[in-house]
């Protein structure tokens, strides 16, 4: 990347004290070259052409009441490893308290404390992908929720709530606390000393919020992780279903005939795909070029100079441009689904209001958040996440080595590049098929007519191959130098 | 019938489609020696902003600074005492395809990139 305008300054200095100090993740690299080029094109060409296969699939399909089918694997009512559950919680809570703990007085190495990669990568991105596997587990092993659980032994008010949860609060304080934790991940340069303060002040927070609502109500739907896993756990093939049961069904199938209930159910669904797109999106020289090479010629005249020769004072309000968009992207997104939505409705001359048909497509548009989360980090639980396995030899990074397999250095794990590139491709044309065979489905659940099914698919059709050719588009960008 | 031969058409667009889009490999077939030369002067770095090898590439860096310092190769996890006006050298073989951050310790500057791509 080489500045336009004559700039002789070392731009590959400022570059890098950007990269190094406003914008890498909080923790950990991903280690990933863009996409080529022509893998992208593959990408946007097959997912339009599969749009039209489950398109064609359902010009003939009635399935719109179906119920996904179910292989039961266990039998009714069964809790058959009850003590199992129990030590599963005290893990859980056993391990933030370590982390916790290990923050606080620890090695202030990010690598080498054990906090780091177990809040960022193996509770935070592991969390989503294991709810992605197997449900609703969160449910069961919230450490926050349980505790709040066991102080309710004691004070009723944890579990009862000294107030009923109001209402028109819905799913904001979650999508509040969301926001907060992207800000933290992208901005927040978290070292494991601070993050543990945000640790506590996270579980002050839910404990305070399990004492004011009562701990079913707040973690219903207040809580950041307990309605993250929950949303994402609806695409589970492996579930427990009324009976408690543990069945298989097709992945993704559970969305079928959900509804977001709330429009800030939606929003925090929206958010799910517009941030991992932010961040995508701010890793690449278009992004970066945006702003510092000032193409439109915006900041110079009132700057006075060119951005770039103003980095010590404007850096500040780079960070603040960037949370700007960070904050306004779930809407863009929003503004896009409402669109493509009245234009369903117009065309099908739907008598449903906005509201109605909001709340029948919010959840198709998971399985595309879903993949896009994953394809831009899973290669961090691989490089990153697998070290947990030697850090528990040495939590504190005091060169301890309880278990024998203490990490000696920081040796990454790294996938190869092709492969990389192949899941990435695969996993976000599943993704795009996914949703919209769901919407589809919703479609013929909620129209007259077969005929009116198909033809308010067309925009939503659209806007799902906007937002995968969107995604793949991100993936092959030429990173910033 | 319909459920056979809808996926059937699935998997053949697909297939054609990898087959038209796909470039031809523009990768060598034989593993080349890389040779940068990078430079630190008075705080500003001079020198490419990316390195890029293939897999199986040997990445030989020959370094220059003004200044003590240490640089660092992320991932492959190579690090390298630079003494202030002398050039320090380091050789390796570029094995893992990926994007690795060139760092240098003493100011916390990442100041550019080692790309290595996938022969394929």
């Amino acid at each position: 990347m080489r500045p336009s305008l004559g700039i002789t300054l070392p731009v590959g200095l400022i570059a890098g004290l950007l990269t190094g100090q406003a914008e890498a993740h909080s923790f950990g690299q991903p280690y990933q070259l863009p996409m080529p080029y022509w893998m992208y094109i593959y990408g946007a060409m097959a997912a339009l052409a599969l749009s039209f296969v489950v398109l064609a699939f359902f010009l003939r399909e009635d399935t719109g009441n179906r119920t996904a089918r179910r292989l039961v694997l266990g039998r009714p009512g069964g809790h058959p490893a009850l003590w199992l559950g129990r030590l599963l919680q005290w893990l859980m809570a056993g391990s933030f308290v370590l982390a916790i703990v290990a923050g606080l007085i620890g090695n202030q190495d990010s690598y080498r404390n054990i906090n780091m990669t177990y809040f960022w990568v193996v509770f935070a991105l592991g969390g989503c992908y294991l709810s992605a596997l197997i449900g609703f587990w969160y449910e069961t092993l919230n450490p926050w929720q349980n505790t709040a659980l066991l102080l309710s032994r004691r004070w009723r008010v944890f579990a009862e709530g000294r107030f009923s949860y109001p209402g028109r609060l819905a799913y904001w304080p979650a999508l509040a606390q969301y926001m907060a934790f992207i800000i933290f991940e992208l901005f927040g340069d978290t070292k494991p000393f601070s993050l543990s303060v945000i640790l506590l002040c996270y579980t002050g927070l839910s404990l305070g919020g399990a004492y004011l609502y009562g701990a079913k109500h707040w973690f219903a739907y207040g809580d950041l992780f307990a309605v993250l896993f929950r949303v994402i756990g609806r695409m589970a093939p492996l579930q427990r279903d009324e009976q408690q049961r543990w069945v298989l069904q097709w992945p993704f199938a559970g969305l079928l005939g959900q509804r977001a209930d709330h429009p800030s159910l939606l929003l925090f669904i929206l958010f799910m795909l517009s941030s991992t797109a932010f961040d995508g999106l701010r890793e690449t020289q278009l992004w970066f070029g945006m702003f510092w090479k000032d193409p439109l010629n915006i900041l110079t005249p009132l700057l006075g100079e060119h951005p770039i020769y103003a980095y010590p004072y404007l850096r500040p309000w780079f960070v603040a441009y960037e949370v700007f968009w960070l904050m306004v992207s779930p809407l863009l997104y929003l503004g896009l689904f409402l669109l493509f939505l009245w234009l369903g409705k117009l065309i099908t001359r739907s008598q449903m209001s906005m509201t109605q048909l909001t709340a029948q497509f919010s959840y198709s548009l998971l399985p595309i958040a879903l993949v896009y989360h994953i394809t831009h980090y899973y290669t961090l639980v691989l490089s990153q996440g697998v070290k947990i396995r030697g850090l528990i030899s040495d939590p504190f990074g005091w060169s301890w080595n309880i278990f024998g397999n203490a990490i000696t250095g920081r040796l990454p794990i790294i996938p190869d590049m092709g492969f990389v590139w192949d899941s990435q491709v695969w996993l976000i044309l599943i993704g795009h098929v996914a949703s919209v065979w769901l919407a589809h489905a919703e479609a013929l659940r909620c129209f007259n007519s077969r005929k009116q099914a198909t033809l308010s698919q067309f925009p939503m059709l659209a806007l799902m191959i906007l937002f995968t050719g969107f995604g793949l588009w991100i993936l092959a960008q030429p990173l910033k130098g | 019938m319909r459920k056979v031969l809808l996926p059937a058409v699935a998997l053949v667009l697909l297939a054609g489609l990898w087959f038209w889009l796909k470039p031809a490999s523009t990768a060598p077939t034989e593993t080349q020696t890389r040779h940068y030369t990078l430079a630190f002067v008075e705080g500003a770095y001079q020198g490419p902003e990316i390195l890029t090898a293939y897999a199986g590439d040997t990445v030989q860096l020959e370094v220059t600074s003004d200044h003590d310092d240490a640089m660092h190769v992320h991932g492959y996890e190579k690090h390298l005492v630079l003494p202030a006006g002398e050039t320090a050298k380091l050789s390796f073989i570029a094995e893992d395809s990926g994007r690795f951050m060139l760092e240098l310790h003493g100011t916390d500057l990442e100041f550019g990139a080692l790309e290595v791509y996938p022969r394929r």
